[in-house]
């Protein structure tokens, strides 16, 4: 599985991240009431050609990790740093000319495409914003990506509504390819799919990385799609990252009491298996008011006394296999 | 066998007249539940899965929507041709329904008891102060912490999964002979996902209701149902128990299904085979198979005819050209 | 999958066609916007060559006709000194159409430019704009105008300014709350992800999203300003006498209205035929500039 492009090489390298949204009251003068934090001290690494994922349930702050990494948010506090470029220290100017190095996919496809533009110019939007005023020149390079998304000429004079969700995600990938990024960042691309369009979608972003050597990061709440495309995965509950590994290290020998209840929790398509599942007790809380200590406490069914009073650290226990659990 | 059987449907059409054409949401649905059996009914989005549901509770609104043919018969009664009174006696008394989000089907306004209370007493026929006690018992059967408190919260001051609970636990508080769940944990997250489907389990066990489970997810059906039905643009494609769904699949659609799963168990780093192609347009389906377009092992017939339903082997019915020869007729 | 022939049929959309010949094309296939677009440029015919088409001078008194049956001669009758009713009808539009489109375009550029800031900008910017908004249309919108009118007495420049200053705040809530809407959308992230700067952000993102529902709600405007105008008129605050007016014939003709119907039943008429047609074609406009909205139906 270890193909020879991928190098342990840094493509991007995010320290101690933090993105708070700051919680307003009232009516008439707005009082600050306290943070949500969404993101609270997150460190890892991309590197060049791989994929990592990024799993969690909702609310745990990892969409907002991809949209700070892009700085469509500002961050709270600490660093992106892309091809050793502290991003946050670029100005608007500079930032926006690097926005064509890393690209985003999103989720919803349908509300991510300006409905009253027609496929052929979303694509050709981010191709003319760098620079290329030849409409003939635009016209050659969107033909030839929507081919490479599995798309017809035709389709460019359609608008977003005249085609299926699985189409749409096409052409917002289409829309990241544009400007030849290095960095493509995936939020959710194929939650939104039945079965059988997003095993294509899956297969084409898998051919693409290939052909265009992408690294992505891929951020997902579906474990086994998780497993499927990355090459290393890290698991996120909270705002901050429980664990992170090689995606077969991960599944197979989980650290985290949190990754391994995770896992347990997924449905098996397989009848003949009886699996124990570990069935988490209540819900996820609030990221406004998160837990002492470890913030998995409140849910954990191995917790200890420390566990209530220490932030477990985020280490390295071999083999690239980092947890932040007390009792790894 | 027949004794045991609570829901039959047959040859089911549910047609919907738009401006742009009628839609064919459910073009031939055959189905059948047993008393306390699961049931799931997996397809894609516009498989027509929901449309059947909500046709044999006679809920399609019409118009648009019509029911155009075919038999649903519940407990010896033919529900397409039983009267709006005894539909309302059936529903919610003897068939409760819940739906995937369930912040939109609470009334925000009322409290959570107030609802449930007023279903029971609607149905049972009970005075508040016995529909309250029910009401608290009901929502402690289902998990809800504190639940004599919990019952004058509105639904807002629920999470997803709570409200989940609270909707499960107004369906089951008339306990109705069949529960319909259209994808009931298809917003929620994994962990709270296991918590519902371990719910839903051991209700299963204790009240004997049977379950109709809408998913699009195979692990579901594989965890909790004895029976899959699979859908395919508007058709029944293929029904039969859950081992040999899994096993010996036979409609080609649910070997390309199948296929395009992506695996936890499986190590090394393999390519997902899906089903080219997209599903035909409902308003224009094709003279032949709805499936043939993308259908690997599409014969000549396939464009021409649609297959029939067949009861390949007992308890196995597909409905594919592949078997026709072999296969007897199912009446 | 789409056919042959329905590909070769958006290529070649793609190649001639501009936003407006699609917005034409989906506008053609509703029959009441047809109707109301008919009505409208019938209207706007008659205004322009009122001097061709109109029989009399609309000023002309002629005592010896008055309070004559619509007839050959008169073919909606003449009023009470002796104008034929038809001439001024016909005058009558041209100054309904002039208040209506003077009117609205002043009520909508005060109104676009405090929503696009207010909803674009927020902030302290925002709350003041609209609590000035607020303030404006806390007066009924007719009593405001015949306050400004009594104030400034009754002249056509004096009518373009009541009616433009009453009507801004509408636009002004409209257009801010749908900046406000489209600021948020996914693909403004997608385009800010894309690179793409603030000004192309506003022209090519955010103002064709948000035009929309403003250019429907100016056709439905210009109907209710020109009823507004009829109003005024009716209560002598109007287009000053004799200068002919729906509104003052109205007026004129009520003191009549079970001997001589005709003196009210016709301006009536008019305004209601122009105040449909505005509306239909304002309804109609909201289906066409919406691609979505023909697939919403069928969902």
């Amino acid at each position: 599985m270890i193909e020879t492009k991928k190098t342990t090489e840094t493509l991007l390298k995010v320290e101690n991240l933090k993105k708070y949204f700051p919680i307003k009251k009232g009516i008439a003068v707005q009082r600050y009431v306290g943070d949500l934090k969404a993101v609270d001290g997150v460190s890892f690494e991309i590197r060049r050609g791989e994929t990592l994922g990024l799993v969690g349930e909702s609310g745990c702050g990892k969409s907002t990790i991809g949209r700070v990494i892009l700085r469509l948010l500002e961050p709270s506090k600490g660093k992106v740093i892309f091809e050793g470029k502290v991003l946050n220290e670029l100005s608007h100017e500079e930032m926006r000319q690097m926005r064509s190095q890393m690209q985003m996919i999103f989720q919803d496809s349908y509300a991510s495409l300006n409905p009253r533009m027609r496929v052929g110019d979303i694509i050709a939007e981010p191709i003319l914003i760098q620079g290329v005023s030849s409409r003939a020149e635009r016209e050659k390079r969107v033909c030839k990506i929507l081919d490479v998304v599995g798309l017809s000429p035709y389709h460019g004079a359609r608008y977003p509504h005249e085609f299926s969700g699985g189409q749409r995600q096409r052409i917002g990938i289409a829309r990241a390819l544009a400007l030849n990024p290095k960095l493509i960042i995936c939020d959710e691309p194929v939650s939104a799919l039945d079965l059988s369009i997003q095993a294509q979608l899956i297969n084409l972003l898998e051919d693409l990385q290939k052909e265009y050597h992408l690294t992505y990061l891929f951020i997902a709440h579906d474990l086994s799609v998780v497993k499927h495309i990355s090459d290393r995965v890290a698991v996120m509950y909270l705002g901050k990252i429980a664990e992170l590994a090689n995606s077969e290290e991960l599944y197979k020998n989980p650290q985290h009491p949190y990754t391994i209840a995770l896992l347990s929790a997924i449905p098996v398509p397989d009848p003949t298996v009886k699996k124990d599942r570990i069935i988490l007790k209540g819900d996820v809380p609030s990221p406004v008011n998160p837990p002492s200590g470890c913030r998995f406490h409140t849910r954990c069914p191995k917790v200890q006394s420390i566990c209530k009073e220490q932030d477990p650290n985020f280490r390295d226990i071999g083999n690239d296999h980092f947890v932040a659990c007390h009792l790894v | 066998m027949d004794q045991e059987l609570l829901l039959r449907v047959k040859e089911l059409r549910t047609h919907f007249y738009t401006d742009a054409g009628v839609i064919k949401a459910a073009e031939g649905v055959n189905l059948e539940i047993r008393i306390g059996e699961t049931l799931g009914v997996v397809g894609e989005s516009g498989s027509g899965k929901s449309v059947a549901a909500m046709s044999i509770m006679r809920l399609i609104p019409m118009p648009p929507g019509k029911i155009v043919s075919g038999e649903v018969m519940f407990d010896g009664k033919d529900l397409l041709k039983a009267s709006e009174d005894d539909l309302m006696r059936i529903r919610g008394n003897d068939i409760a329904m819940i739906f995937q989000d369930p912040m939109t089907s609470l009334n925000p306004v009322l409290t959570v008891g107030e609802q449930i209370m007023e279903a029971i007493m609607l149905h049972l026929k009970a005075g508040r102060t016995e529909a309250k006690k029910k009401a608290v018992e009901m929502l402690k059967r289902v998990g809800i912490p504190e639940a004599e408190v919990r019952i004058d919260n509105y639904p807002h001051q629920f999470s997803g999964g709570m409200r989940q609970r609270v909707m499960i636990a107004m369906a089951l508080s008339c306990n109705p002979k069949l529960l319909i769940a259209d994808e009931p944990t298809t917003a929620l997250d994994v962990t709270i996902q296991a918590q519902i489907l371990d719910l839903m389990n051991d209700l299963k066990r204790e009240s004997g209701t049977a379950i109709m489970l809408i998913t699009h997810d195979l692990g579901i059906v594989a965890e909790l149902c004895q029976r899959v039905l699979v859908m395919y643009a508007g058709n029944t494609v293929e029904y039969t128990d859950v081992v040999s769904l899994f096993t010996k699949p036979m409609h080609p659609y649910t070997w390309g299904l199948l296929r395009s799963l992506p695996k936890l168990d499986v190590w090394a780093k393999q390519r997902l085979e899906p089903i080219q192609g997209h599903p035909p347009d409902l308003r224009n389906l094709p003279q032949g198979c709805n499936f043939a377009q993308r259908c690997n092992h599409k014969k000549p017939i396939c464009e021409q005819q649609k297959p029939t339903w067949l009861e390949i082997e007992p308890g196995h019915f597909v409905s594919c050209f592949l078997y026709e020869e072999e296969g007897k007729r199912h009446d | 999958m789409s056919t042959n022939s329905d590909a070769d049929k958006t290529l070649e959309l793609y190649e001639t066609s501009s936003l407006f010949l699609e917005i034409w094309d989906r506008l053609k296939r509703n029959k009441r916007a047809i109707l109301g677009l008919f009505l409208v440029i019938f209207l706007i015919l008659v205004a322009l060559f009122a001097n061709v088409i109109a029989p009399y001078d609309p000023v002309q008194i002629a005592l010896k006709d008055s309070l004559k049956e619509p007839n050959l001669a008169h073919l909606m009758g003449t009023d009470v000194l002796g104008r034929d009713i038809f001439s001024r009808i016909i005058y009558g539009a041209r100054a309904s159409l002039i208040v209506g489109v003077v009117a609205t375009s002043i009520s909508l550029v005060i109104g676009v430019i405090i929503g696009a800031f207010s909803g674009y900008y927020g902030g302290w910017l925002d709350s003041l704009m609209m609590r000035i908004t607020d303030i404006f249309s806390a007066f009924p919108f007719f009593l405001l105008a015949i306050a400004i009118m009594t104030f400034l007495g009754p002249s056509l420049l004096n009518i373009f300014f009541a009616l433009g200053i009453v009507g801004w705040t509408n636009y002004a809530r409209l257009i801010r709350g749908q900046v406000i809407l489209v600021k948020e959308s996914k693909y403004i992230e997608a385009a800010r992800s894309i690179g793409a700067k603030d000004r192309r952000i506003i022209l090519r993102h955010i103002l064709p999203n948000a035009l929309a529902p403003v250019i429907v709600y100016t056709a439905l405007n210009i109907g209710g300003v020109i009823l507004a105008e009829a109003g005024l008129s009716f209560l002598g605050l109007g287009v000053r006498p004799p200068a002919p007016s729906w509104g003052s014939m109205l007026a004129e003709g009520k003191d009549f209205i079970f001997n001589a119907s005709w003196l009210v039943v016709w301006p009536g008429v008019a305004i209601f035929l122009t105040v449909l047609g505005y509306n239909l074609l304002g309804e109609g406009l909201r289906n066409a500039l919406d691609p979505r909205l023909n697939l919403r139906r069928i969902k």
